[in-house]
């Protein structure tokens, strides 16, 4: 399913830092466990990923390093203090939301699924 | 060297972002991607390196596991909008002053533009002088028969006595301390003032025809507006035939600044005062000779010549004719004290009325200055109000006009006020801010001048504390500065008309005091015996406002008045004061 962009620009940055709250991830494993993890319905156009990082980086919500061991070196985000606070305020307002979209009937509560 | 270095430094950047992308290994298309996404991002050279490392690790990541070249691409998305973003998102993580630099540079690229659009919109509008205001200070005299105008009269005696080169010396006698006083018969001079006198008898009498006619009808404007009947009037023959024309390639602000009222010119008031001088000689000599119908005939004619420079309606002609009445007045003052029975009781009685008739000519009028003011204003503001380019080369025009400045100083200033046009409209007031700042100073001004004399004294100038306050006041001054610089110091003209006003009481008085002696044989015990027969009212001091003092002295009436300090002293005058009085020629 194609989400709109108006919704992907609310969820795409929050669904980074959910995923980025487990541990540092490079690019393309964000890109892969976006994909993934949401059935591919929050798989953003991978230049749009690059940007929104940089982004998270420069409200500093997000952190990077430059890793160079392994096959290539590769930048890692993890989550700073910053981002995980707003990752909490930020699923205080999604299950809010989720809640009254419930309870009008728009959504179905899923188990193990919804954060 | 060190700039071989630099440029080594910034080639040696893009090498190794070329030399990540040469040394990835990645399939040429998605190398291809990569290098167009990070060229046309146009970051910083470091920038551009992460940036290109960490697409590269993308698509290698990509295909390692297990995505096809195609997909990567596709899936990665349009190169030119991966740029933007990149571009936009990586300038976000730039330094703090990186940031205020790009503010403060997208400001003043914002404040340039504006001040340019602002300046392009000033630079097209143009002052349109839509008022005749030359045509308006000449109204009276334009309203004058030519059978009825005293100018023809005066213009051919100027001419037939060179009244330019006038030279008056013969009249005085110059005292030690270098005053001088009209020649008196006790003077060894006195003879030759006669004999000068009696040489310009036909200038008098034609002194004396102009005059008596109700309407002066001198039609002033610039110099190339001058007849050449009029300029061998008042230049001569050597000058009369040059006439200052405005030349071909003459810009539209010295078109405005020739055109002006500024520029308008008089020359014949100061033909006028030298009329007046010889009224008041011949005067002297008909009271020696006592002659009363040639003295009252004098007096007339300087009463005449005074109405005649106050016709166009500027307060330096009233001035002038406040000069020539004191010059009359104090001619009458001194028969009164040497020569009192050149007169009769009946020519008494014709001066006293002929003194009573000049109130009108004894009044200091502004509306003349206030048109100097509005057609400054419409040439230098555009009819909407606007300040012009060529309102402020005008405004440097008249500068010149008044202050020579250097040629090259004005070019340099005319330039700098062009480009200065925006800060000078928004600094400087428009057009309706600026007449009312100037007409609320002038209606100040004209509230005081009606104001009796001690009452003057006593209160502080309400129209000086405004300019005061306003060149106090830096924005004041830099907003009105038109104002600052045309607003006249009128309040001395106040103190010279309550001087004129105070001779010319002090002289009814005492002609009444004449007149009750000769009538009674002896002089009143106070001055209020003198109302009504001989006064119609008793005049105040106008210093004080209070009574004139008057006392006997010698057999002789004193008539004084208690001065700035308020004290009768008696009628006692410093030296100082005495030396005016022996003073007799005009200033």
């Amino acid at each position: 399913m194609r989400i709109e962009r108006e919704l992907m620009r609310g969820a795409g940055p929050i669904a980074v830092l959910k995923l980025l709250e487990r541990g540092e991830m490079y690019g393309y494993e964000l890109v892969e466990a976006l994909a993934r993890q949401t059935d591919g319905v929050l798989a953003m156009g991978q230049s749009t990923l690059y940007p929104m990082l940089y982004n998270l980086e420069a409200k500093g919500l997000v952190a990077s390093r430059v890793n160079d061991d392994g096959p290539r070196s590769r930048r890692y985000y993890r989550l700073t203090t910053k981002g995980k606070r707003r990752l909490v305020h930020a699923t205080q307002q999604w299950q809010a939301v989720s809640k009254v979209m419930h309870s009008i009937g728009l959504t179905t509560l899923q188990s193990g699924g919804v954060a | 060297m060190s700039e071989n270095i630099k440029a080594g430094a910034v080639s040696h950047r893009r090498l190794t972002t070329q030399m990540h992308i040469d040394q990835s290994g990645l399939p040429s298309q998605a190398a291809d991607v990569v290098q167009r996404v990070v060229r046309r991002t146009r970051l910083w050279p470091r920038e551009r390196e992460d940036v290109t490392r960490e697409l590269i690790a993308h698509f290698a990541d990509g295909l390692e596991a297990g995505a096809s070249v195609d997909q990567l691409i596709r899936d990665f998305g349009d190169p030119e909008k991966a740029a933007r973003l990149i571009r936009r998102a990586k300038k976000r993580n730039r330094p703090w002053w990186w940031h205020t630099q790009e503010r403060l540079g997208q400001l003043l690229l914002v404040l340039v533009a504006v001040y340019l659009g602002l300046w392009v919109w000033l630079m097209t509008g143009k002052p349109q002088p839509s008022v005749d205001y030359i045509a308006q200070l000449n109204a009276a005299a334009m309203a004058v028969p030519s059978d009825q105008a005293a100018w023809p009269i005066y213009r051919e005696a100027a001419i037939a006595y060179k009244l330019n080169q006038f030279d008056t010396s013969p009249l005085y006698v110059k005292e030690a301390d270098k005053r001088l006083h009209l020649a008196r018969p006790d003077d060894s001079q006195w003879s030759a003032m006669v004999a000068y006198l009696d040489r310009h008898a036909e200038l008098i009498d034609m002194i004396h025809q102009g005059a008596a006619r109700p309407g002066l009808g001198f039609i002033a404007g610039h110099d190339m507006d001058i007849t050449q009947r009029d300029r061998l009037a008042f230049y001569g023959e050597e000058q009369a035939t040059v006439i200052e024309q405005p030349t071909e390639d003459r810009s539209y602000a010295q078109q405005l600044a020739e055109e002006s009222l500024i520029g308008v010119l008089l020359p014949h008031l100061g033909m006028m005062r030298k009329m007046a001088e010889l009224m008041v000689a011949d005067m002297r000599l008909a009271a020696v000779a006592g002659d009363g119908a040639r003295i009252v005939k004098d007096m007339e004619s300087i009463i005449g010549l005074a109405r005649h420079a106050r016709e166009i309606p500027l307060v330096v002609n009233d001035l002038v004719g406040v000069s020539i009445l004191s010059m009359g007045l104090r001619e009458v003052s001194d028969i009164l004290h040497h020569r009192k029975q050149s007169l009769d009781v009946a020519q008494w009685i014709q001066i006293a009325h002929l003194l009573a008739s000049i109130d009108p000519l004894m009044q200091v009028r502004f509306e003349g200055e206030r048109m100097f003011m509005y057609d400054t204003l419409q040439r230098v503001y555009a009819p909407n109000g606007q300040i012009t380019s060529e309102g402020m080369k005008y405004l440097l025009h008249l500068d010149q006009l008044i202050v020579t400045t250097n040629h090259n100083d004005a070019s340099y200033q005319q330039l700098s006020m062009s480009m200065g046009l925006p800060l000078v409209y928004i600094v400087m007031a428009d057009r309706g801010q600026m007449q009312t700042k100037y007409d609320h100073y002038m209606d100040l001004t004209a509230k005081r001048a009606v104001k009796p004399f001690w009452q003057q004294l006593s209160e502080p100038s309400e129209s000086k504390l405004f300019v005061d306050q306003l060149m106090s006041s830096n924005l004041g001054f830099v907003r009105y500065w038109p104002v600052v610089v045309l607003a006249p110091a009128l309040d001395g003209v106040s103190g010279t008309m309550a001087n004129l006003i105070a001779l010319r009481d002090a002289v009814q008085v005492a002609i009444a005091l004449e007149l009750y002696q000769r009538e009674l044989k002896q002089y009143p015990d106070t001055l209020g015996q003198l109302v009504p027969r001989y006064l119609p009212t008793m005049p105040v001091d106008h210093s004080t406002g209070k009574e004139l003092l008057y006392r006997m002295v010698d057999g002789q009436p004193m008539l004084y008045g208690r001065g700035l300090d308020g004290d009768d002293d008696g009628g006692l005058m410093s030296k100082k004061a005495l030396r005016a009085l022996a003073s007799d020629k005009p200033g």
